[in-house]
């Protein structure tokens, strides 16, 4: 894993975020669980 | 932050997002905030100025928020899912700054390099928690 890289993608994720937010409704939990599921828990394994 | 600064602030952010820094003038702000344009330059001497202003106040909004969350939290998976949250509270509250954080944050120009200096900062953050937790594991 390269720490550099990830933190851009982590910056990414936000950038996607604002996307979401303008085209749908943003509901934070469920915005969070989703990227906690498929992107955060990946980094422990 | 006095009223009447917070107000051509929080407007200038408004414009800013909707119309891009370069579609935005001084009169456009000051009419949409209702002073006249000594009273805007007697708070910001510049159009560029609230822009730095609007970038540094919101970027020192975004790490406070992650030190203070930080403090909290022991594993670096647990400090990235605080970043994670903090990010999405930060767009669902202050959409119009992350907006003009990201489409300003591109070229050469004075502006840019302002922007990619603060978003370097917090990537730094991000990557110093993430290099402590490799560290960790391998450890």
């Amino acid at each position: 894993m390269d720490a550099e890289i990830l933190a851009t993608e982590i910056y990414g994720i936000a950038c996607s975020n604002l996307y979401y937010k303008k085209t749908k409704e943003l509901v934070i939990e469920k915005l969070y669980k989703e990227i906690d599921r498929n992107f955060i828990q990946s980094l422990k394994k | 932050m006095n009223r009447t600064k917070r107000k051509i602030f929080e407007t200038s952010m408004r414009l800013f997002a909707e119309k891009g820094y370069d579609g935005t003038s001084i009169e456009e702000i000051t009419s949409a905030v209702g002073v006249a344009k000594g009273t805007l330059y007697y708070h910001f001497s510049s159009k560029e100025e609230i822009f730095n202003f609007l970038i540094e106040e919101g970027m020192k909004l975004l790490k406070n928020s992650i030190n203070i969350k930080m403090q909290a939290q022991k594993k670096y998976i647990d400090k990235l899912r605080a970043i994670i949250l903090i990010q999405i509270k930060i767009i669902s509250k202050y959409e119009n700054f992350m907006e003009i954080v990201f489409s300003e944050c591109w070229g050469n120009s004075t502006r840019s390099m302002t922007c990619q200096k603060y978003v370097n900062e917090y990537l730094n953050i991000i990557k110093n928690i993430l290099q402590e937790g490799m560290d960790k594991r391998r450890t």
